[in-house]
């Protein structure tokens, strides 16, 4: 192991540093043409008419869709309950509702204004809390069990009509738990949380080129997460054989969750398909914002039942996942939120109902942590104030409620690679925990937050991966594990030179490409190292089983008695007999030669199964792949009058079972801190009251500067190596666990400043004024 | 779509020609700073774009026994400098410094900014601190106006069409012991301000102070004077009465109800005007006394 551990260039970095990578907007055809949406300017409404003649009338418009272009069938993951573009009904602003495609982006815009859709405005609505009644004012979904779902929900005695998800766990007697702690001088605590309404807002915006080929094999370029998820949707919302249908990856300015489907270049298919062009669809800002995948609010209830000396008995969440219109990039969040609950403390009680709603707004979707980065605020935040409460420190009461490694955790699954401890010793030691920070005198305050966090990467999944040997002693690794800035090429290219034992120069990448590369679930749950590096590795012994098989007669001893290394295959015993790569291959067929090996192409699938799905009660040996943990901390100064709170140092201690790429794991703590301190204390989109995104745009919605960020010698990146037996040289994933504790270690850090708490996010200095000023009229001071 | 035409005339009376022959539909372009959000964001239809980058003589700056004239053109990484060559523009210069990033700053002019009339211009709060007046000229003529006067609204002037400005005159403090100071805040860095205030003190020989300012930035449509504040510190001894401070950014903070804006409430704003206010009046006050009687 050479090349593994350590931290080569990014063997994208070069390409993209210098504008020479490709992202799909740079994508040109011959002859391609301009697509653009035509959306709904309102919140809930009937469609009566769409006049498109005016729209077609402009001179340069090739194309023009509605509804009636594309196959009658709904969209969605596990519900389908979306059609690409409207059809009767518009839920949430920015619907599609029609496209246009032009010979400049600018006619089909202009074409687009031309449109007159004739519409009947419905009542809407936007509270979660509403939405959930059993007779909530508006019913978005009349169809709903009409819909095909993919996923039971949890039972129950009726179904309020805009709740689209339901997932419980339970685990002891909750009732018991309270009652135990009244009865034995321990306390209940009872608290309401809320996440902010953020989005992934990524450099690159959405975008797709479609190609439709004279067999009628449709090629769509698009910069996503998924070439199979983004396949198969194709498909279906086009009604075309899965075979028919090519989704190339071209490089991609980051994803976050945001990019899973790609209706953008289902939409962009039609349009090719009717204009018989190539057309290019890449959206605005203001649509990224207003139609793409956005970090939608949870609510959470926790009631703790714990004892006089800060032992959790029993812990009691409800919480809703504030849906959009469709179920969405979310479909899965009120499950998957829930599995931070289990991992990291000991609960003797856990009961949990967890729902998902319907609300006239833009869906809600995936963004970095998929659930676990919203409990944690809540559980997390809770955790401090129990501290508080009982007098205990908050890093010693943690510890003192922490698993331990092998212990059966509430949902059954056991607790593995459990380096919770670990992070938070180290986490707490560079912050210098336990050391007031110094006071600059009012209206500055400063103070110290801690949070641990875990994050599950989902099961069950699968990734294959092909190796094809070059005769030239170069290995080409074919994957559709998508690089969406967070460095898996680089790791997956490392893994082959190791297991070839050769440089990384030496590793050719054929990226993502359904008709090349095989299989591969996504670029999602921190799951490409894990699963997509152990298939590579069993691809690579494939192909070194191939390479030991032909070359034996050469050698004339057993395959088992051999080794590849550094483009030779030598007798293990005697490394001075050897053949080279190239020895395996006879390319003079011509002159007579029997070629030895033609082809030397190892492939492999690793495939990680699950205990089956149980939404009444959440437990399972085994749901999930793994789970990763980290705690972060950080020193904050709050100024009382304006509200601003300063950064002043932020500490990440995360757990990645075998750093693969050291500085890459640098890079995500540092990446994930900032995108962490962004969602704790900047971004927030906003609405009017008829469901509008008011500061859809960089000026407006507020994504920090390096400026805001703590300087670059405050802030710390602690790698913490607990091998998971599963993973590639131990390795787990550490793209979302970054982003998990994050929120609550300011808001703990901002209570320790100015001792008071808000509870929801994000901490805007207007809130921060707010409640400094509430506690100043009740009398209290800091 | 915009459909428009461009045009660079090297010359101010030529320049002033094209906004004759295209009246309300002509929109000038400075250095683009202000005009291209809006043109992106179709809040405007012009039908023809004057551009004065190849215009000579409008980028000088001048002290004059009236005061310090400043050309249109001169960008805002200049005005950033200019307060150190002529005090009377230091505040100017703070606020300045402060607009976007280095990379706006190098593009943006002082004309631009102005006509821009964006609610949150620091230019345009710091300028009104300064009772700056602006030279509007056409082919008609030349006129002088307050800038209090030409800001007529959010994103609207009292120009008139064919008007273009050329300079802006910074009057000279009328007693020695003067000074201004612009001071904003906003969470993140290079972001319009949430709220500015402006504040320009003189103290006369005994201490009084005549004729303060306190202007309010991105509190209503275009930067606004605390009148109420004002008084209670006009002919106040300030050196002797330091509460009156205290109590003219009470004034100001009530003096308006402020427009909410997303993350930031009225209720918000007017806390924030009361503490910038209090911070920029304690620091003129303080920077008034450096100045030898």
């Amino acid at each position: 192991m050479k090349v593994v551990g350590t931290s080569p260039k990014r063997i994208d970095g070069i390409e993209k540093v210098t504008g020479a990578a490709q992202y799909t907007g740079d994508i040109v055809l011959p002859r391609m043409i301009f697509g653009k949406i035509k959306r709904s300017p309102l919140a809930h409404a009937k469609i009566l008419s769409i006049d498109t003649r005016k729209a077609e009338q402009v001179p340069g418009v090739r194309a023009v869709i509605t509804a009636a272009d594309l196959p009658d069938v709904r969209l969605g993951v596990l519900t389908r309950d979306e059609y690409l573009l409207a059809h009767d009904t518009v839920r949430f602003v920015g619907e599609p509702i029609a496209a246009v495609a032009a010979d400049t982006p600018e006619i089909a815009r202009e074409a687009c204004e031309q449109m007159t859709v004739e519409y009947e405005e419905l009542p809407a609505l936007f509270d979660p809390e509403e939405a959930i009644a059993l007779d909530p004012p508006v019913v978005l979904h009349e169809d709903y069990e009409e819909y095909e779902r993919l996923i039971e929900l949890a039972e129950m005695d009726k179904r309020p009509p805009n709740l689209w998800q339901a997932y419980r766990i339970r685990h002891g007697d909750i009732d018991a738990a309270f009652h135990t702690a009244e009865a034995e001088g321990g306390f209940i605590l009872e608290n309401r949380y809320m996440t902010g309404y953020v989005h992934t807002t990524c450099m690159e915006p959405r975008a797709a080129v479609a190609q439709w080929g004279p067999d009628g094999t449709l090629t769509v370029w698009a910069g996503g997460q998924s070439p199979y998820i983004a396949r198969d949707g194709l498909s279906r919302a086009l009604g075309l054989p899965p075979s028919k249908v090519r989704v190339i990856v071209p490089f991609v300015g980051g994803a976050f969750g945001g990019k899973l489907t790609v209706h953008e270049g289902a939409i962009a298919a039609a349009l090719a398909k009717k204009a018989r062009r190539p057309v290019k669809v890449v959206l605005t800002r203001e649509e990224e914002f207003t139609t793409t995948s956005a970090r939608t609010p949870f609510i959470f209830s926790i009631k703790d039942a714990v004892s006089h000396d800060g032992v959790l008995l029993g812990r009691k969440i409800l919480s809703i996942f504030w849906g959009g219109a469709y179920s969405g990039e979310g479909f899965l969040k009120p499950i998957f939120s829930t599995h931070l609950y289990p991992g990291s403390y000991r609960l003797p009680a856990l009961w949990v109902d967890s729902y998902g709603v319907y609300t006239n707004r833009i869906a809600g979707g995936a963004l970095r942590g998929y659930g676990c980065a919203e409990s944690a605020w809540a559980v997390e935040t809770q955790m401090d104030i129990i501290a508080r409460t009982c007098h205990i420190d908050p890093v010693a009461l943690r510890m003192k409620n922490l698993l331990t490694e092998g212990e059966r955790t509430a949902i059954t699954m056991p607790a593995h690679a459990f380096s919770a401890h670990e992070c938070l010793t180290k986490c707490a030691e560079a912050i210098e925990w336990g050391t007031p920070s110094e006071q600059p005198g009012h209206p500055w305050y400063r103070g110290k937050g801690i949070a641990l966090g875990n994050k599950y990467s989902f099961a069950p999944t699968a990734a294959s991966v092909d190796v094809k040997v070059h005769e030239d002693n170069t290995y080409e690794l074919r994957t559709s594990a998508v690089d969406l800035g967070q460095g898996a090429y680089t790791v997956l290219t490392q893994i082959v030179a190791d297991e070839f034992g050769v440089e990384i120069e030496r590793v050719k990448l054929v990226t993502p490409d359904t008709a090349i590369t095989p299989f591969d679930h996504v670029a999602g749950s921190s799951r490409q190292t894990f699963h997509t590096g152990n298939a590579t590795r069993l691809a690579c012994a494939d192909a070194t089983r191939q390479m030991r098989q032909e070359a034996a007669p050469q050698l004339g001893v057993d395959p088992d008695k051999l080794d590849v290394s550094g483009g030779r295959i030598f007798v293990k015993e005697n490394p001075a007999r050897f053949i080279e790569v190239g020895d395996l291959f006879v390319v003079e067929m011509l002159a007579g030669k029997r070629p030895a090996a033609v082809e030397i192409f190892g492939k492999a699938t690793w495939e990680v199964s699950a205990s089956p799905h149980d939404p009444n009660t959440g437990q399972g040996e085994h749901p999930m792949a793994y789970m990763g943990h980290g705690a972060q901390a950080a020193e904050v100064e709050v100024n009382v009058e304006t509200g601003q709170v300063r950064v002043l140092k932020f500490v990440s201690a995360i757990d990645v079972g075998k750093a693969m790429n050291p500085q890459g794991v640098e890079m995500q703590n540092f990446g994930g801190a900032c995108m962490g301190i962004g969602i704790a204390l900047h971004e927030e989109m906003c609405f009017d009251e008829k469901g509008r995104m008011t500061n859809s745009n960089l000026e407006a919605y507020k994504i920090p500067t390096i400026i805001e960020m703590p300087r670059s010698e405050s802030m710390q990146s602690i790698i913490v190596e607990v091998p998971h037996q599963q993973g590639p040289y131990g390795a787990k994933g550490a793209g979302e666990i970054v982003v998990v504790p994050t929120s609550p270690a300011l808001g703990n850090a901002v209570y320790d400043a100015i001792g008071v708490r808000i509870w929801d996010l994000p901490l805007t200095p207007e809130k921060i004024v707010k409640v400094w000023q509430a506690k100043q009229r009740e009398g209290g001071s800091a | 779509m915009l459909n428009c035409c461009y045009c660079e005339p090297t010359t101010v009376a030529e320049a002033l020609t094209l906004l004759a022959e295209h009246g309300d539909g002509a929109r000038v372009v400075a250095g683009g700073q202000v005009i291209a959000l809006l043109l992106r964001q179709g809040f405007i239809k012009p039908s023809c774009l004057v551009s004065l980058q190849s215009v000579a003589g409008l980028d000088g700056i001048t002290a004059e026994q009236r005061g310090v004239r400043i050309g249109a053109m001169v960008t805002l990484h200049r005005l950033g400098n200019a307060g150190n060559e002529y005090p009377t523009l230091r505040a100017l210069s703070e606020a300045a410094h402060t607009v976007a990033d280095q990379h706006i700053r190098n593009r943006g002019t002082l004309g631009g900014n102005i006509c821009g009339a964006h609610p949150a211009s620091d230019i345009n709060t710091a300028l009104m601190t300064l009772n700056a007046e602006v030279t509007l000229v056409s082919t008609q003529g030349e006129r002088m106006v307050n800038l209090h006067e030409f800001l007529a609204g959010p994103f609207t002037t009292t120009a008139k069409p064919g008007e273009l400005l050329t300079e802006v005159t910074i009057p000279g403090f009328a007693l020695r012991r003067s000074a201004a100071v612009y001071c904003r805040f906003s969470p993140r860095a290079g972001d319009f301000p949430v709220v500015s205030v402006g504040a320009f003190v003189s103290l006369d020989d005994t201490g009084q102070c005549q004729e303060p300012r306190i202007v309010l930035g991105n509190c209503l449509g275009a930067p606004t004077r605390a009148t109420e504040a004002e008084q209670r510190l006009a002919h106040r001894n300030l050196l002797e009465d330091t509460r009156s401070l205290t109590e003219a950014a009470t004034l100001a903070a009530t003096h308006l109800t402020p427009r909410s804006e997303p993350m930031a409430s009225s209720a918000y704003k007017q806390d924030l005007v009361g503490v910038l206010t209090r911070a920029a009046l304690t620091e003129a006050v303080a920077r008034a006394l450096e100045v030898r009687p």
